[in-house]
């Protein structure tokens, strides 16, 4: 689960992808999502999958959406023998289940993976949403793998005391989580202190901020958005037309 | 130097501050005045109220702080107790220790430019000032890439160059190097200076490693429990056989002249390099 | 039969699983029982990931790290943790405890200490450390530098046969650093092994008699502490600094002063000789 979370971390890559207006991305994560959530069968969410695959491979990130993948591939199995199990005999809809988990993941992996969280922060603010909304989700996203790191060095720290996290019963396993959490939320809330005091003191709080950035919509978020309406219909297209 | 050497940036009048709900004041009493292009460096055991002296500075405290403030602190011409952080960051820049915790965008340009956006700049001006910095800075092959994954040197070097790109009166530094290694802290002092040097720029530094910013600094402040212990010119504090005891780290070559003092050698004055130390003893 | 070594570490490779970098390549180095040795080296050098394979916190991905001929691979981190005392660099990376005392007693829990036991060993600690004041205050009022020395009772308070502290200086003033080496003596003199990373080349200096180089994942220099912090071409390497005493000493030298002084003490001697070989003259 950790290692999923580290591969939402956001690097800078100069691709068509990258490039392409946050809104645009926006948009089309919206109606591919849709598209998933509302399909039943097999075919169309492979399609989607595979159109997320192509477009990883376009702004050359394949790699980190693999790993998000797979980070979620015990989940998207978890969901599978659930369905199984729960007496529901159609095999194909426990599969298309499944893939939906994995191609829904796939859909919003995409988006966070090849926009900076600064974009869709701009994006944000330009449909309207206050800039210190938008900065404390950036904060959130820019601090997660650093909340990851601290909990993971808490572990060991612990472990190295004797804490043995994985003997006892439920209860006692439960209680031997305290020595964990309290570290990690005290630390968190020094932590958001000290940010809080940097931004202060790089004069954040005047509310006459300027915007440097600026979002340009080109031709080539037309096509994307295009693409991804007609993508959306061939999914409902198959959906109803087609067995699976 | 362009700026009138004895321009009064930074003036204390007995401040003292308790933080909301402590027990104890963390810093009590403090009179001081600084000057434009000092370099001022504060030193003391932890715990000794560096760290609250410098959010003094920049407003931080009693702004963002609560507790009890006494006393009057004047920074370039605002009342900290009547100013916003904001106001203040125009004319004092801020360094921390943890580089982490006080860079916050995907990329070092945006990082240089967001302290510009709050400062309402139009986006000519921005562009202007992010050349200049990063001319200056030599970041051009950092420009684009990620904070985090940058050594922790290049990160404080990018954090300053994030402050000066706001051009303040002062750079405060509390504890810059502390999680560096001696090579990266070295690099991270040398800018320092040469900022100080080059650009009269105040800088008032909270530092361990005291043999880095000794032969530098124009100034040393030690301070213990809240106090202002000793304040002067570097070389006249270092003179002072009890630092040590009162649990300031001395450079070595400091050490070297007490221990030849007590052997009956005694050097004109306190050598702060080893070069100094050279002279001084053919000197002798 | 010749006594195992306490650390033995032969042929090192480490990286995360999800990653294909390695951050150790190919370390090997033995430590034997009752040494005290600095391991020294740039941020990111890997210094904290092979402390971290001592305890079997880390286990190798190749070659091998044995404590006491133990290959840590065979045994839990509790097991060996009992005997490899690891102290980390941020002690907020472990209080979690209402007071000063119960965060000593937390190991001593873990490893089944009785209570009587505890009681006695928790007052030794507070009182070495003087901390005792202290005693029902909570953790994370204390100053960086009390919290330092909390984090290392924490850890000694349990007796294990090897210390490992990372960066234990950082934060400390001169006397407490004073007490430091103090005590890392007293342990080595108890017959047990101590390892310490540290960027704090004067501390290095002063304190110990071998050192350990890590560059890149790769030892670069293991020997005796003046020869290796007084040689340049390591030092560059590893971009570490020499101790002032070094550059001083070597400042002096053209005028006769050995090059490969570290200690204030070695040095103020020196000058000395020095003096009198010239006062004739």
């Amino acid at each position: 689960m950790l290692k999923a979370l580290k591969s939402f971390k956001y690097i800078e890559k100069s691709t068509i992808i990258h490039k392409l207006d946050p809104r645009s991305k926006i948009l089309s994560t919206i109606l591919l999502s849709l598209g998933v959530l509302v399909s039943q069968k097999i075919t169309p969410l492979i399609i989607v999958t595979i159109f997320c695959i192509i477009l990883a491979i376009t702004a050359k990130s394949l790699r980190q959406l693999l790993r998000v993948i797979r980070g979620i591939a015990p989940w998207a199995a978890f969901i599978f023998l659930l369905n199984c199990l729960t007496g529901s005999d159609k095999l194909m809809l426990s599969i298309a289940m499944s893939i939906k988990f994995v191609s829904l993941a796939a859909v919003f992996s995409l988006f966070f993976i090849t926009t900076s969280p600064e974009d869709f922060m701009l994006a944000l603010n330009n449909l309207g949403m206050p800039y210190e909304y938008t900065l404390a989700f950036t904060m959130a996203m820019r601090f997660v793998p650093s909340l990851a790191r601290d909990l993971q060095t808490i572990i060991d720290a612990q472990r190295s005391r004797g804490l043995e996290l994985d003997k006892g019963n439920f209860i006692e396993r439960v209680r031997k989580y305290i020595p964990i959490l309290v570290p990690l939320i005290v630390y968190e809330i020094r932590r958001s202190f000290m940010i809080a005091e940097a931004l202060e003191s790089r004069a954040f709080g005047s509310g006459k901020r300027s915007s440097f950035y600026k979002l340009k919509i080109t031709y080539r978020d037309f096509v994307f958005a295009i693409l991804s309406s007609i993508l959306l219909a061939v999914i409902l297209f198959i959906d109803i037309a087609l067995p699976w | 130097m362009v700026s009138k050497p004895d321009r009064v940036l930074i003036e204390l009048r007995k401040v003292s501050f308790k933080y909301k709900g402590a027990t104890e004041y963390a810093i009590r009493d403090i009179s001081l005045r600084i000057h434009e292009g000092e370099f001022v460096l504060v030193v003391g055991p932890s715990g000794c109220g560096k760290t609250t002296l410098c959010r003094v500075f920049n407003g931080l405290i009693p702004n963002f702080y609560e507790g009890e403030f006494k006393g009057k602190a004047v920074v370039c011409g605002y009342d900290v107790a009547k100013t916003p952080t904001y106001i203040l960051s125009k004319y004092v820049g801020m360094v921390f220790q943890e580089p982490e915790n006080q860079l916050f965008f995907s990329t070092v340009e945006k990082e240089i430019v967001f302290g510009l956006e709050n400062l309402g700049l139009p986006s000519n001006e921005i562009a202007k000032r992010l050349n200049e910095v990063v001319e200056y800075f030599k970041l051009k092959p950092l420009l684009k890439k990620a904070p985090y994954e940058l050594s922790g040197g290049e990160q404080q070097k990018v954090a300053i160059a994030a402050c000066i790109a706001m051009r303040p009166k002062v750079l405060v530094l509390d504890e810059p190097t502390a999680n560096l290694d001696p090579m990266s802290a070295k690099d991270v002092i040398d800018l320092v200076k040469k900022l100080n040097r080059e650009r009269g720029l105040t800088v008032i530094i909270v530092e361990h490693r005291v043999e880095l910013i000794a032969p530098i600094a124009t100034r040393m402040i030690v301070m213990n429990r809240g106090r202002i212990v000793r304040d002067g010119p570097v070389r006249k504090v270092l003179s002072c056989e009890d630092l040590v005891s009162k649990g300031v780290a001395v450079p070595k070559v400091v050490e070297i002249y007490f221990k030849l003092k007590a052997k009956n050698i005694n050097l004109r004055t306190v050598p702060l390099t080893p070069e100094e130390l050279k002279q001084e003893l053919l000197r002798g | 039969m010749p006594e195992p070594d306490a650390i033995q570490v032969k042929d090192l490779y480490f990286r995360y699983e999800d990653s294909d970098t390695y951050i150790l390549k190919g370390v090997s180095f033995s430590i034997e029982r009752g040494e005290k040795v600095a391991i020294v080296g740039e941020n990111g050098a890997g210094k904290t990931t092979l402390i971290k394979h001592f305890n079997g916190l880390l286990k190798p991905t190749k070659g091998s790290v044995r404590i006491f001929s133990i290959d840590t691979k065979t045994k839990t981190v509790a097991e060996l943790s009992r005997r490899v005392g690891l102290v980390f660099q941020n002690p907020d990376h472990q209080f979690f405890e209402e007071t000063v005392e119960k965060e000593i007693e937390f190991a001593l829990k873990n490893f089944n200490f009785d209570e009587s036991e505890r009681k006695r060993i928790v007052s030794e600690m507070l009182r070495f450390f003087e901390l005792e004041k202290y005693r029902d205050r909570s953790p994370f009022l204390l100053s960086g530098g009390e919290k330092k020395r909390l984090a290392i009772a924490s850890v000694l308070c349990y007796n294990p046969d090897i210390l490992v502290l990372d960066e234990p200086t950082v934060g400390q003033d001169p006397i407490q650093k004073e007490k430091l080496s103090v005590l890392l003596d007293k342990i080595v003199s108890m017959g047990k092994t101590v390892v310490v990373v540290s960027h704090d080349m004067d501390f290095v200096a002063e304190n110990f008699s071998r050192v350990i180089v890590l560059s890149k994942g790769v030892v670069i220099a293991d020997g005796k502490t003046e020869n290796v912090l007084t040689n340049e071409s390591i030092l560059n390497k590893a971009r570490l600094l020499p101790p002032q005493v070094t550059l001083c000493a070597w400042s002096l030298s053209n005028i006769g002063l050995r090059r490969d002084i570290i200690r204030v003490d070695d040095i103020v001697e020196e000058i000395l000789l020095l003096l009198q070989r010239c006062a004739p003259c």
